[in-house]
């Protein structure tokens, strides 16, 4: 196989017999990167004062872990594909894809969604182990109502890291483990939209997880996994792992939810209509929506926060024109719909698992929908809850009360169906099921504790103590990671082909159940008598549901060690081979052999009814897998040639849904410049700086205009064929972008970093520095379809193209191209905005 | 079970045998809760404050109740018994929805968010005087008549108070007058801090150039122990030097005095009486 891989790039070969992409290579060329950005770092800052008392500087610790990443990520391979494209040729497959069946390829960077799914789940649970290791350190301190076992900066450190990486985890483990791995099963798909950013996002989502945990090394984090400035900015270097992991997941989230949200939209098999879709699917779908939309809006604060700490711009420091209010609506408006990242892919979780169990259509299945976009939506409206006793919009606070009680309309939607399912039915209770129904009983916890935390006077009573920790701890603890359980050993067998022992398990449900209830219900109570989050220290009088709730958090971890030595005998000692439908459902992603073959379907199924069609007589059974009876063409790799009609809606798809994120990265800027302007006097807005040359503002506008101009009219050529013509007006706009670039850097030069000088600066710099990043993205998106149409001109493109899926370049250019119009218009948009902003308005 | 004969007549009797046993269940434990927890639920009645909260929390733990134990026993009813038993048909029979109960079930969820939000909003903003939750710098919930100024200063790691209608005296101690409105103005020099006098349920976040009121009226004399809600850096968890203390008229004319004269030398350092101080940036690099 792998002498035949790579026919349509025979140059690679000598090159891979030296160098092997992979975790090996990975992490050298991390440490390489590192080392390098470091060194960059300590020269530009030489002469700055260093952070108080240490020898560091955040700006040499932020740029070794952003060159340390990119190192991290050239050492996977990932380097390969926009340098090939830059010359102009088609992406190529990592051959290692398929050619290899050995454990080997779930170390290295692959574009089947099925390895990169097991990434993520081992991945995830790996760090949701650390994660829970963090909490069993927190609930050892607190043994004691003087507890010693760390000092204040430890326990800190270490409840910053747990809830940080429990938030990351399982945000990503749900999507990008099940959902990445699922979903193009559940919808007779062979793939993801985009496999080679399916596979980046999993990179990522590691790189956050390693660098977040460096913090212990570097001073530790005083601020919990909200990062609340301005303690974030005055904290020690060690924060800086903190903007740079957050902002490194928020990426990694961002491109999942474009991915699998194109997935869903333009990869369906026919007949999978959007009422057929499993529910499932339909809540990857909800989720989505919010991580292409928030997560960008956390990349933004992470950014701002990270330049207050390095170059010293003050947007979340008051007494120098930034507010830290600022960073409380910034963080909180992802913040929020985050939380329901954490909840959504729980309910798609249950209310799959449910009908299979008790043999019954799914109750109310638009009801269920409806619920879960309704979630999804209605998540970005409430985020000033979180505010309540802060002190600003006090005014607003029942509009925010009543958004927030709203969501529980649509929340109770989701119980609806789960009950009706279960209404008399003939549940068999194997161990998915009985998760999922310890889902509904914990969830209602949470979700009625929450209605104490959205009435404004309860929430006197009850906000920033225990009892929030109770709350969430019942929604994502008890709610999602039981539905990830119950995931777990529902999909596992199929995923791996392998059974796990029931007893076993079932010891693993009754006494996490048992353990979980025990943990978190007296923390209630010490929330409401007046334990604060956060402490090491706690007043004596709350010793004893203190010690209770440590000594059953121990039973959690107890409770977990059965579920490892499970995991580990079942999967690794004495496999046990699973069949391929155990649970006699009627998914998709069931009918196919277990394990899954290498490209899930060998022709596109037809699907052909309901997935939950269980009891009804004469139902069709839900696809045809072989419809015509011909195995679809495969090309030299063995890798069937997909449809390439295709390859445009996936394209144009996903430039529109990435143009969203864009929006919502700039919305925050744009935000913190009404803002601090509003709360500032002009004093404080500006310090007397008026901002840069107006030449050169002017000057940014007209680049971006005629720039703007010339991809128009080369739009208008592709669409005519009219390729001569097409690639002289391509090559202007690179010219003009160039510029547009050119005269940002010298802006942003010319402003010479000057600390303190007032708000309006602060966001001067954050916008501009953003914009150049995403505009060197778009540049280089550009260079891809010029470079590549200047090939396929001088014919030495290739006809054929892997299962990357994409068939005959010249459609394929021209409908990267459409999508490239509509972020360029949108880019363009956005600097206009820029200049009436910063250099009229001020 | 005894269904299989009888769809329609088995669907009563579950419907009503679930009914029945949250009937049962939910009508002892709520009234019990109701009984029992309620009078000792926080934050007491230290306060008027105080007390409106405890109203609130007492309502909504009588409305959740049975509404927890309202799905805990349908889960546990199913558990039980809409199990498989072998009896040889394995699907359940077909429902895929039921437009009564579905309409009935979102007009009752409306009517809960329907009492909630505007019964909580009312109070707060009517007889709860802002219930103890902060209004930011102009508050709209307020009381009649006089009130005491009080400024509450967070800063790392502890709380001092001023007092302007006395000179602007700063003390180390929250010492306020029983059965009087006070009017609390909270602010912070560094980092946010959240004030919370957990027994008087005032609880307002401190926020550096920010001024943030919140009303309190006391309804005895004690002391109350005072904790910092929000974190705020290493020694968050020991910002409880002292208690603030109720005390009677009289007694709080004594003290201030006391505290006046304490003051007289060090009233020169103090800055001028603010609603917002600026410190000298605490800012690294500078
Ligand atoms: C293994 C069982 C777990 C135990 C015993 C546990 C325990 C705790 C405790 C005691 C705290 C409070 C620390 C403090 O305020 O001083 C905490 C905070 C937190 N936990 Fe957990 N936890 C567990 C699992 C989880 C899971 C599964 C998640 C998320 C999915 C999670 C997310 C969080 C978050 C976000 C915080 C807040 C951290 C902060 O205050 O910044 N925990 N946990
Ligand atoms: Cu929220
Ligand atoms: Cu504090």
């Amino acid at each position: 196989m792998s002498e035949t891989a790579s026919l349509t790039s025979p140059s690679r070969q000598p090159v891979r017999r030296f160098w092997r992409f992979g975790i090996g290579s990975g992490l050298l060329l991390a440490l390489v990167g590192f080392i390098l950005g470091h060194v960059i770092g300590r020269t530009i800052s030489g002469s700055w004062e260093p952070a108080d008392g240490t020898d560091q500087q955040d700006l040499a610790l932020v740029l070794g872990y952003v060159f340390g990443v990119i190192g991290w990520l050239c050492g996977l391979g990932f380097a390969r594909y926009p340098i090939r494209r830059l010359r102009g040729q088609e992406p190529g497959l990592f051959v290692d894809d398929h050619s290899e069946d050995g454990a080997s390829r779930f170390f290295r960077l692959s574009t089947d969604h099925k390895v990169v799914g097991i990434q993520y789940i081992v991945g995830g649970l790996t760090t949701f182990l650390i994660g829970g290791l963090n909490a069993m350190l927190i609930r050892y301190q607190l043994l004691s109502p003087n507890g010693t076992a760390w000092n204040p900066n430890e326990y800190l450190t270490i409840v910053s890291l747990h809830g940080s990486v429990m938030v990351m985890t399982m945000s990503a483990l749900i999507l990008g483990g099940f959902g990445n791995y699922l979903v193009p099963l559940m919808i007779g798909s062979r793939r993801t939209a985009f496999p080679r950013i399916q596979a980046l996002s999993f990179s990522l989502f590691i790189s956050a997880v390693l660098v977040i945990m460096t913090s212990v090394f570097v001073g530790g984090i005083p601020t919990g996994w909200t990062g609340y400035s301005p303690l974030g900015v005055e904290a020690r270097v060690g924060m800086d792992s903190y903007y740079v992991a957050f902002a490194l997941v928020a990426m990694a989230l961002t491109l999942v939810g474009i991915d699998l949200m194109v997935t869903i939209i333009s990869l369906r098999a026919p007949g999978m209509s959007w009422k057929r879709l499993p529910i499932f699917v339909w809540s990857v779908l909800a989720t989505t929506v919010m991580m292409a939309l928030a997560s960008p809006m956390l990349l933004a604060t992470g950014f701002m926060g990270l330049l207050d700490r390095t170059v010293d711009t003050v947007n979340f420091v008051a007494p120098l024109g930034g507010s830290a209010f600022l960073y409380e609506n910034l963080f909180w408006f992802f913040g929020h719909p985050e939380v329901y990242i954490l909840a959504i892919p729980g309910f798609g979780i249950i209310l799959e698992i449910i009908p299979v169990f008790t043999r019954r259509a799914l109750w109310g299945y638009g009801l269920a929908v409806v619920g879960m976009l309704g979630i999804a939506f209605m998540s970005f409206t409430v985020w000033q809850h979180h505010l309540f006793v802060s002190g600003i919009n006090s005014d607003l606070r029942p509009f925010y009360s009543l958004s927030t009680e709203l969501i529980s309309i649509p929340t109770s939607l989701i119980f609806l169906a789960a009950f009706g399912t279960l209404w008399k039915g003939k549940i068999r209770f194997s161990v998915p099921m009985l998760f999922s129904m310890a889902f509904l009983s914990n969830f209602i916890i949470g979700g009625a504790t929450g209605i104490f935390l959205s009435d404004v006077p309860s929430n006197a009573t009850t906000h920033g103590s225990y009892f929030v920790t109770a709350h969430f701890h019942f929604t994502m603890m008890g709610g999602l990671v039981f539905a990830m359980f119950a995931a777990v050993y529902y999909w596992l067998p199929k995923m791996t082909g392998l059974r796990f022992r029931e007893g076993a398990a079932k010891w693993h449900f009754w006494t996490l159940f048992v353990a979980f209830n025990s943990t978190f219900l007296p923390l209630f109570v010490l929330g409401a008598r007046g334990m604060p989050r956060r402490v090491p220290t706690y007043d004596p009088t709350f010793v004893f549901l203190n010690r209770w709730a440590s000594v059953s958090a121990f039973c959690i971890f107890a409770s977990m060690l059965i579920f490892i030595a499970n995991f580990v005998w079942s999967q690794f000692l004495k496999r046990e081979r699973a069949d391929a439908n155990p649970w006699d459902s009627r998914g998709l992603e069931w009918q196919v052999a277990t394990p899954v073959p290498a490209h899930n379907f060998s022709e596109i199924p037809v699907v052909l009814s309901g997935p939950y069609e269980y009891g009804v007589p004469g139902a069709e059974p839900v696809a045809n897998l072989t419809p015509t009876g011909i195995p679809d063409p495969v090309d030299e790799d063995g890798n069937p040639i997909e449809n390439p009609d295709r390859t445009p809606d996936v394209l144009i798809a996903g430039g529109r849904i990435f143009s969203l994120s864009v929006m919502f990265f700039f919305a925050a800027f744009v935000f913190a410049f009404f803002y601090l302007r509003s709360i500032n006097s002009n004093n404080l807005w500006n310090k007397g700086y008026l901002g840069p040359d107006q030449a050169i503002s002017q000057a940014i506008l007209g680049s971006t205009l005629v720039g703007l101009a010339f991809f128009g009219a080369a739009m208008r050529r592709i669409r005519k064929d009219d390729e001569r013509g097409w690639h002289r007006l391509g090559v202007v706009a690179v010219v003009m972008g160039g510029a547009t670039i050119l005269l940002q850097i010298i802006q942003l030069v010319s402003l010479g970093f000057e600390p303190s000088s007032g708000g309006y600066a602060s966001v001067l710099v954050g916008w501009t520095a953003a914009m150049i990043a995403v505009e060197v993205g778009a540049l280089y998106w550009l260079l891809t379809l010029v470079a590549g149409q200047a090939r396929l001109r001088h014919g030495t493109h290739s006809a054929t193209l892997g299962s990357g899926g994409m068939l005959s370049s010249r459609a394929h250019l021209a409908a990267s191209a459409q999508a490239y119009w509509g972020l360029n218009r949108l880019l363009a948009g956005v600097i206009v905005l820029a200049y009436v902003l910063l250099a009229v308005i001020r | 079970m005894s269904s299989d004969g009888d769809p329609d007549r088995a669907e009563i009797s579950h419907g009503r045998r679930i009914f029945f046993i949250w009937l049962i269940v939910a009508g002892i434990v709520t009234p019990l809760v109701a009984l029992f927890v309620t009078p000792y639920l926080p934050p007491g009645d230290a306060s008027v404050q105080a007390n409106n909260q405890q109203g609130i929390n007492a309502i909504l733990l009588v409305l959740v109740v049975p509404i927890i134990l309202g799905c805990v026993v349908y889960v546990f009813y199913s558990f039980v018994l809409f199990r498989d038993r072998g009896d040889g048909r394995p699907d359940s029979p077909v429902l895929r929805g039921n437009r009564r109960v579905t309409v009935w079930w979102i007009i009752g969820t409306c009517l809960i968010v329907a009492f909630v939000v505007p019964y909580g909003t009312w109070q707060w903003m009517g007889p709860g005087v802002g219930s103890g939750s902060a209004q930011g710098p102009k508050p709209i919930a307020t009381p009649p008549g006089e009130t005491l100024e009080v400024q509450v200063i967070g800063q790392q790691w502890q709380f001092t108070y001023r007092y302007p209608s006395f000179g602007g005296i700063e003390t180390q101690e929250l010492v306020i007058p029983e059965d009087q409105y006070v009017e609390l103005h909270v602010t912070s020099l560094d980092v946010n801090h959240s004030f919370w006098a957990v027994g008087l349920a005032l609880k307002a976040d401190a926020v550096n150039g920010a001024d943030n009121v919140v009303f309190v009226s006391a309804t005895r004399a004690g002391e109350f122990k005072i904790r910092c809600a929000e974190l705020c850096g290493l020694w968050h968890g020991e910002m409880y030097q002292n208690d603030a203390r109720v005390v009677p008229e009289a007694e709080f004319q004594t003290w201030i005095q006391q505290q006046t004269e304490l003051n007289e030398g060090l009233l020169a350092y103090l800055p001028p009486y603010a609603h917002i101080y600026y410190p000298q940036p605490f800012y690294r690099g500078d």
